[in-house]
């Protein structure tokens, strides 16, 4: 039984020059890519860098997936602005002693977090550090989005003056040039009819494959995207994804680091 | 969908540039000023707030005589 599971260097070998490909690409690919404490982020942008430089890569990506790209992004500046307003800004910023103290909380658990996600690296090395332990989650956010609001005042404006201080330009440039990188797929679009094996997409088919291998019903939504197109390759670091493409997607390629197909080959013995 | 676009090099350096950017003077300064104006109106409602309070107290007090 063939696998439909294709590692780095055997991608890249098969690129000819000239050769346009077209490769969707998941959401921890567009993080790994961008976030250097990711565990696979060199990996992720020698492999980008080098086949861009063979030949015309063409990146689609469906909205679902932006957005979860463009949140982690989110995440990720409210919590080094909020961490520099109690360290860098600390002097020069007055802010309340409830914010002090709600952002000091949320940063004491954010430190835990990481140390453990750090023990389980250093012990074991083939551990995938999660960069999303070093954000704030959305609750803790809210926490302190919380402390920041006057009293007695309807309005928030300080919490308003933060996100417009650390947040907003950064994330609104970041989405211009996350379009520049990947087009999101839609049949709605006519130039991109060409693409679509069926314009009509069913929906329904996406919850059917997440309750075929349990797989996050917003993962789903990408791959049953894929489904309905010609495109041959999805580009993923998600076991999940994986797994999934292998029950569900066998006539696409998913291209993953090499290291990795090995430690598929037991558990999705018998599927492929 | 032929869109060109810049190699992944260039526009990664960009998007590298905004992760590590901070913000400018100014604007740490305007935050400043905005977080110092709501301190100072939580300072004045904790004075009314008081005010308030000992006024009700003595009112009360002046009642129970």
């Amino acid at each position: 039984m063939t696998t439909n599971r294709i590692g780095f260097r055997q991608f890249k070998n098969k690129l000819v020059k000239s050769e346009e490909v077209s490769i969707v690409v998941d959401s921890n690919i567009l993080i790994a890519y961008y976030d250097e404490i990711h565990s696979s982020h060199e990996l992720v942008r020698n492999f980008l860098k080098e086949i861009d430089s063979i030949t015309k890569i063409n990146f689609f990506t469906t909205v679902t997936t932006k957005a979860e790209f463009l949140d982690y992004q989110r995440r990720r500046f409210l919590s080094e602005g909020l961490l520099d307003l109690v360290d860098e800004y600390n002097a020069r910023i007055p802010i309340s002693t409830v914010a002090r103290f709600a952002i000091n909380t949320v940063k004491g658990r954010r430190n835990d977090r990481q140390k453990k996600e750090d023990q389980k690296s250093n012990k074991n090395p083939e551990h995938e550090f999660d960069s999303r332990v070093a954000y704030f989650t959305d609750s803790e956010i809210k926490e302190v989005k919380k402390a920041f609001r006057a009293r007695d005042i309807e309005d928030e404006t300080g919490w308003l003056k933060v996100c417009e201080t650390f947040l907003r330009d950064r994330l609104v440039k970041q989405e211009a040039h996350i379009d520049e990188f990947c087009e999101y797929l839609s049949p709605h679009k006519e130039d991109q009819k060409a693409l679509f094996v069926d314009r009509h997409v069913d929906w329904k088919k996406a919850t059917s494959i997440s309750t075929t291998s349990g797989m996050s019903y917003s993962d789903s939504l990408i791959l049953n995207m894929l489904l309905h197109t010609k495109i041959d390759y999805i580009m993923t670091l998600d076991y999940d994804m994986v797994y999934a493409a292998a029950v569900s997607a066998q006539d696409k390629w998913v291209i993953l680091p090499d290291d990795r197909i090995k430690g598929f080959k037991a558990t999705l013995k018998g599927i492929q | 969908m032929n869109k060109t676009r810049r190699s992944l090099e260039e526009i990664y350096k960009d998007m590298d540039a905004i992760n590590k950017s901070k913000p400018t003077d100014k604007q740490i300064d305007e935050l400043a000023v905005v977080i110092r104006k709501i301190n100072e109106e939580n300072e004045g409602q904790d004075s009314s707030d008081s005010d308030r309070k000992i006024a009700r107290s003595d009112s009360d007090n002046f009642a129970m005589e």
